[in-house]
């Protein structure tokens, strides 16, 4: 399964949640695709066409500009104004339309909107879409679900980030019958993060249903990791080429052979995100000792004149300076 | 655009010591110089070079040579005269507070001959006056209230009789210019906007403006020092190494945008300043990205929201490529050499060291003749002392500027955060209407114009190439630039109508919009 496959399955699945709640006491539900890009409205849609039943309760018009060449149907592609078509007549009791924040945005705020934000937040459809054919027993699922949960809560990601993310984690369960937890740890580089399929592991059974648990696990990862692949230190310095090549040299006996080249590439790289850190990120950070590459990496020393006048610049934003600075 | 060699005459022993950030960018672009302190070395220079009957004209490139004030009568009065305080405080009368001031003032002055300051007597009815003046330059000083100094602090540029270059005023009374916080890049910056296509009208506003029009607190000011002072010698030794570049043009049509704007010319100086070191923070970018043979670089501005978001991040990501960006042109402009024919004949030739260490020292003006190690050095190795020589050197100064620069115009902050971003404040964004906006824009055209004129990447529009790569859903940029309109709307800047069409206004022009 594709990424965006499931973000099409996703959608069509928290969209059908939603049209399942509705009663014939209602007037015409109004659902928009809020600023979604072409391609992931053409997922969405074409999604919905194939589930059964969902023609008959939604009618659905896309603006021909957002899905040209994505393949719909002509029936569900419309070239009036998104504006226009929210009010129009409607035989359904179900409208999907969408828009790509253009001049209508302000006009097309009191419908229901369904953006990367509530697609990615509401978890369940993407456990739903992704665990087709899988076969996982519930606790599995309930421990998928409080994952993703857990991760929405640690940080703010995007569309792309979040289903490549559970595209490689079905992945790994379909293709090697991993468990769910390590799957996770398996699929971290979609997250620019390192991969270790053994981070989870730990995560006692009880605890497994549990996002709170989940989020505290993303949020080290995000504090402890992430700025390393950027090649910075979890307070933010960047670490010079040179000190990842004196540790590279100290402890490459002990890293995985197969890892030697792209850590060479990634050391020569410039700091930042990017392929070379991708190359990186897709060998394991405990199995193939990659953290040691990073285990001598120190905080560098800083003076107490440098604190404090880091300090009064950064940290302490007082009125006074805020004002000095006109912000408000 | 032509890049010219380094002049012949800095190969005198007071030049720079490696001929490399220099021949990128020109000599020099100086951390410690902020932006305010780089309009006011700019205007030394103008002020010099119009009495010199020359204003913003360059007789040949790279050429310059003025003579500043000095004005040190009035910088003693302003900033090294802590007497008015203990004088005021004795509560004697007229005639004997004078007399005691000037006393305390002969003795302690600095940098003057002969330091009397009696004919001030004549210019105040009452010391009361005196030092109501002295305070009001004070209070309105640029860095006043800085820990510099007495010789690096400013009066604010009424006119040219407050202008005056910085300078260092030793115990025994002698006064050098050590460059410390004037360290040329005003002289960088006059000789951009030499090279402008619109030299011609911004020539007329300038002088129009600044140096034959000033407030009539220049008058205030020329009352303290009385006949100009200026330097013993002309200064000497100023090079752009671009002949033209599309920065220089984009810099003065941005100065002739604020300079034509119905405001008096002191409230026009701090939107000078803030533009002025945006575009000179693009023109270290530019630059690098051409030696690089990279794309223009991007700016991705986060309009501060209240909690993390996608745009933060991809805000700190750009903020940290491109304050890397300038080394790594550094470090790739010496590399060059490596694949030029002249390398190629020096390696091959019998006396491989020698030859190359000839090259280099063409190049670059290292190493020294004299240093037998060096040239002995096999040419690799000597490639590589010479990027982590200039690479030390680099990170001084000319490596400091992106950083210390956005940060002074109020472009960069790590507000709510521990990484670095851009995030403008409402000052800088304020400049960037007043520059951008000749009367009023629809506020995506004015998204646009901060793209395509500066590549600051707000909106979703402009964002294309993130969102389509997966890195941000089209949202958070389009929230980023809700946010911006909320700010600008809540500064007054702008209005949404009924149409639903959002207008930025530039606040100067109101009265004119249709």
């Amino acid at each position: 399964m594709k990424p965006a496959d499931l973000i099409g399955a996703a959608g069509a699945t928290s969209i059908q949640q939603r049209l399942s709640t509705l009663t014939s006491e209602d007037g015409v539900a109004r659902y928009l695709l809020d600023r979604l890009t072409g391609e992931q409205v053409a997922a969405i849609t074409a999604a919905l066409l194939a589930t059964s039943g969902v023609a008959a309760q939604l009618k659905i018009a896309i603006p021909r500009a957002l899905v040209d060449g994505h393949g719909l149907p002509d029936a569900v592609v419309t070239d009036d104004r998104t504006v226009a078509v929210r009010n129009a007549e409607c035989e359904k009791p179900a409208l999907l339309m969408a828009n790509t924040d253009d001049d209508q945005g302000e006009s097309l705020q009191d419908v229901t909107l369904i953006g990367a934000k509530q697609l990615t937040e509401d978890v369940a459809p993407w456990v739903e879409a992704a665990s087709t054919g899988l076969g996982l027993p519930e606790g599995q699922l309930a421990a998928w679900r409080a994952a993703l949960a857990g991760l929405n809560a640690a940080d703010d990601w995007t569309l792309h980030q979040v289903s490549h993310f559970v595209a490689l984690t079905r992945q790994r369960v379909a293709e090697e019958s991993k468990p769910v937890q390590e799957a996770l740890g398996w699929a971290l580089p979609a997250l620019r993060l390192p991969r270790d399929s053994g981070y989870f592991v730990g995560i006692k059974d009880k605890d497994l249903d549990q996002p709170r648990r989940w989020r505290k696990l993303f949020d080290k990862l995000i504090s402890d990791r992430k700025p390393l692949m950027a090649k910075m230190r979890s307070n933010r310095q960047t670490i010079d080429a040179d000190e990842l090549q004196g540790q590279f040299e100290q402890s490459k006996e002990d890293i995985a052979a197969i890892a030697h080249g792209p850590i060479e590439v990634f050391i020569a790289a410039p700091p930042g995100w990017g392929d070379a850190a991708q190359a990186l990120a897709e060998f394991e950070w405990e199995a193939d000792n990659v953290l040691l590459l990073f285990s001598g990496i120190k905080l560098k020393k800083t003076t107490l004149a440098e604190d404090t006048i880091n300090f009064f610049e950064f940290d302490f934003a007082g009125p006074a300076q805020r004002c000095r600075r006109g912000v408000s | 655009m032509e890049v010219l060699a380094r002049p012949t005459h800095f190969e005198e022993r007071s030049g720079p010591e490696i001929w490399v950030d220099e021949a990128i960018w020109g000599h020099r672009l100086h951390d410690e110089q902020s932006p305010w302190l780089t309009f006011l070395e700019f205007l030394n220079v103008l002020l010099a070079e119009k009495v010199a009957g020359r204003a913003l004209q360059e007789t040949s490139l790279n050429s310059l040579s003025y003579r500043p004030q000095t004005q040190l009568r009035l910088r003693n009065l302003v900033f090294n005269n802590p007497h008015i305080t203990t004088v005021l405080a004795e509560d004697r009368s007229d005639e004997l507070a004078w007399t005691s001031w000037l006393e305390k003032m002969a003795d302690t002055a600095g940098g003057l001959e002969s330091p009397d300051f009696a004919y001030l007597r004549d210019r105040f009815e009452t010391f009361r006056d005196f030092a109501a003046v002295i305070r009001f330059l004070q209070g309105s000083a640029i860095e006043g209230d800085s820990n510099k100094r007495w010789s690096s602090k400013f009066v604010f540029p009424f006119g040219p009789n407050g202008l005056y270059e910085d300078v260092n005023v030793k115990v025994n009374g002698g006064v050098t210019t050590d460059r410390r916080f004037f360290a040329r890049t005003g002289e960088i910056l006059y000789l951009m906007l030499c090279r402008s296509q619109r030299v011609e009208e911004l020539r007329e506003r300038l002088v129009g403006q600044f140096l034959q029009n000033p407030a009539p607190y220049d008058g205030m000011v020329r009352a303290l020092q009385g006949e100009a002072q200026l330097a013993k010698a002309d200064r000497g030794g100023a090079f752009l190494p671009c002949s033209s570049h599309p920065a220089f043009d984009r810099l003065a049509e941005d100065w002739l945008a604020i300079l034509s704007l119905p405001i008096p010319a002191y409230d026009a100086i701090p939107h000078l300043v803030a533009v002025t070191g945006l575009n000179l923070i693009l023109y270290q970018l530019d630059r690098a990205g051409e030696v690089l043979g990279s794309e223009r670089a991007s700016l991705v501005c986060e309009i501060v929201s209240p909690k993390k978001s996608v745009v933060r991040d991809l805000s700190a990501d750009s903020y940290q490529s491109n304050n890397a960006l300038p080394q790594q042109a550094m470090e790739r402009f010496i590399r060059a050499t490596t694949e030029t024919s002249q390398w190629q004949t020096a390696i091959t030739s019998d006396d491989a060291a020698i030859e190359v260490a000839e090259l280099l020292k063409r190049a670059f003006d290292w190493p020294d003749p004299d240093d037998d190690d060096e040239r002995s050095i096999p040419p690799e190795e000597l490639i590589d002392r010479l990027v982590n020589k200039a690479a030390v050197r680099h990170k001084q100064h000319v490596g400091k500027v992106h950083m210390t620069w956005a940060r002074a115009i109020g472009l960069s902050s790590r507000r709510s955060s521990r990484r670095v971003r851009y995030a403008p404040t409402d000052r800088l964004l304020k400049t960037l209407v007043v520059t951008c906006v000749a009367k009023r824009m629809e506020f995506k055209d004015f998204l646009a114009t901060l793209a395509g004129r500066y590549g600051l990447i707000i909106g979703d529009h402009q964002a294309r190439s993130f969102i389509d790569s997966g890195n941000a859903d089209q949202e958070d940029f389009s929230d980023n630039a809700r946010r911006l309109e909320e700010r600008l709307a809540s500064l007054g800047l702008l209005k949404r109508l009924s149409d639903s069409c959002a207008y930025v206004e530039n606040p100067f022009q109101r009265g004119e919009a249709a």
